[in-house]
């Protein structure tokens, strides 16, 4: 870390749901910075679940960044920064040289709130991107896969997520309750869906319901995933950034 | 810390542990081997003489027998986590005294706390009564699952009792095979779709 860097946002709520949407499954990682923009990819501690994030420059309102470099953060220490955000207030990003490199949190409102916490070295493997070819594709209401999640959380831990021609079933089981939850094809809040094959598979709930906490930072979310296989969420972001969630599936013999 | 980080702190500590006499007679202490995000931990009852030198678990004949008996099943030594109840060699390849054991065994319980498997495998005597029931006959009760909260417990004889009783070698093949039915049962990770990577960072 050399080169001046300097990030700002108008509304730091948004980089607050952001970090909050990484620290429901992620300890500490490494953010890469680079004159294009900032990356994260991380999994977390048991390597059930990825959380892949991208943002462009034109993410922020002002954005320098002279050369790369690798910000190593813990999130909880992160998030409870970033969650003293206001509505209005607008956030900087800097980097300093103290103490062996610290990382400079501007909060600007109705008083200027300045944090620092420490640039962590973490040793980072490098982590290859999950490219996988799905057979079902579809773009819904980020709400409505929200509410179904917690109808289905009622009943069991893992929901079993059924993609037939017309109908993306939901449904969980437990020693007592069950729940199906049904979103049809045409039916209002889905904006896409597409099937090459019927699919079917199944995902621990509580590792669901932290991944669509990024529900907030975006309407609409594009789920993806085939027959015991991977499951994808991606939620689109400002500045045509793009926060993706990979969760392994459940497989029973 | 990073769960990864604790546990390389933890293997450190093990290393320079000096709580309970064994640290004066052993040449290394052996904290474990394998993966730390290992859904199945298999734990035996204290380094012999191979792996005091070494500082690696089952890596003598008994660790040949135990490699074995994972391949059997599709299993390599990299896919559980293998450790023992006491960490350093006991003169002679004596049992561990039952305060060596108490000393040496929240080591154990720190590996298990952050690795978080649903399988620990007990391998003999010593490190089934330690972890599952200090009463447990392992001649009655080998190959019988215990489910004990989160975790399932399978209690093995131990390899190297294995070594010279071809019958006892059959019965370890046989009950391995319950490892194997737990073991597809069991966390998938994201590695597994290792085949699927594409691109790098």
């Amino acid at each position: 870390m050399g080169g001046k860097f300097e990030a700002k946002l108008s509304d730091a709520r948004i980089f607050s749901q952001i970090v909050d949407a990484i620290s429901a499954l992620i300890d500490e990682g490494n953010y890469y910075f680079s004159p294009d923009g900032l990356s994260f990819r991380a999994m977390d501690p048991s390597h059930v679940a990825m959380v892949d994030l991208e943002l462009n420059k034109a993410f922020f309102e002002d954005y320098v960044c002279e050369e790369d470099f690798v910000l190593g953060v813990n999130f909880d220490e992160l998030s409870k920064i970033t969650s003293r955000a206001g509505a209005g207030d607008a956030l900087t990003l800097e980097t300093s040289e103290e103490e062996g490199g610290r990382l400079r949190i501007k909060l600007m409102g109705k008083a200027t709130r300045i944090f620092t916490l420490p640039i962590l070295s973490l040793e980072s493997e490098e982590l290859p991107r999950l490219e996988i070819d799905f057979n079902v594709k579809t773009s819904l209401d980020s709400d409505l896969l929200k509410q179904a999640l917690k109808d289905a959380g009622i009943a069991g831990e893992y929901v079993e997520i059924i993609a037939e021609d017309n109908t993306l079933k939901i449904e969980s089981r437990g020693e007592r309750q069950s729940a199906q939850i049904s979103l049809e094809k045409d039916g209002e809040g889905v904006h896409e869906y597409n099937v090459s094959e019927s699919s079917k598979s199944m995902y621990a709930i509580d590792m669901l319901s932290k991944m669509i906490k990024a529900a907030s930072l975006s309407d609409v979310v594009t789920v993806e995933f085939s027959s015991d296989m991977p499951m994808k969420f991606s939620f689109g972001l400002p500045g045509q950034g793009k926060l993706t969630y990979f969760l392994a599936p459940r497989i029973e013999k | 810390m990073e769960k990864v980080a604790e546990l390389k702190k933890l293997a450190q500590e093990i290393l320079k542990c000096t709580k309970c006499k064994l640290s004066l007679t052993r040449k290394n202490a052996v904290p474990g081997d394998g993966s730390l995000n290992a859904d199945i931990i298999l734990v035996g009852e204290a380094p012999g003489v191979q792996e005091d030198r070494q500082g690696l678990p089952f890596v003598g004949e008994a660790g040949k027998l135990l490699t074995s008996l994972l391949s059997s099943i599709g299993l390599s030594r990299t896919d559980v986590y293998i450790t023992n109840i006491v960490k350093c060699r006991p003169p002679k390849n004596r049992e561990p005294t039952k305060e060596e054991i108490t000393t040496c065994l929240h080591y154990l319980r720190k590996q298990t706390s952050l690795i978080k498997p649903s399988i620990i495998c007990t391998l003999g005597r010593i490190a089934s009564e330690t972890l599952i029931d200090k009463k447990l006959s392992i001649s009655k009760e080998h190959g019988k699952l215990k489910k004990m909260g989160k975790i399932t417990y399978l209690p093995l004889y131990h390899p190297a009792a294995a070594l010279y009783n071809p019958k006892l070698k059959d019965t370890l093949f046989a009950d391995i095979k319950t490892l194997e039915k737990l073991s597809k049962n069991a966390k998938i990770t994201l590695n597994n779709f290792n085949h699927y990577k594409k691109s790098k960072i």
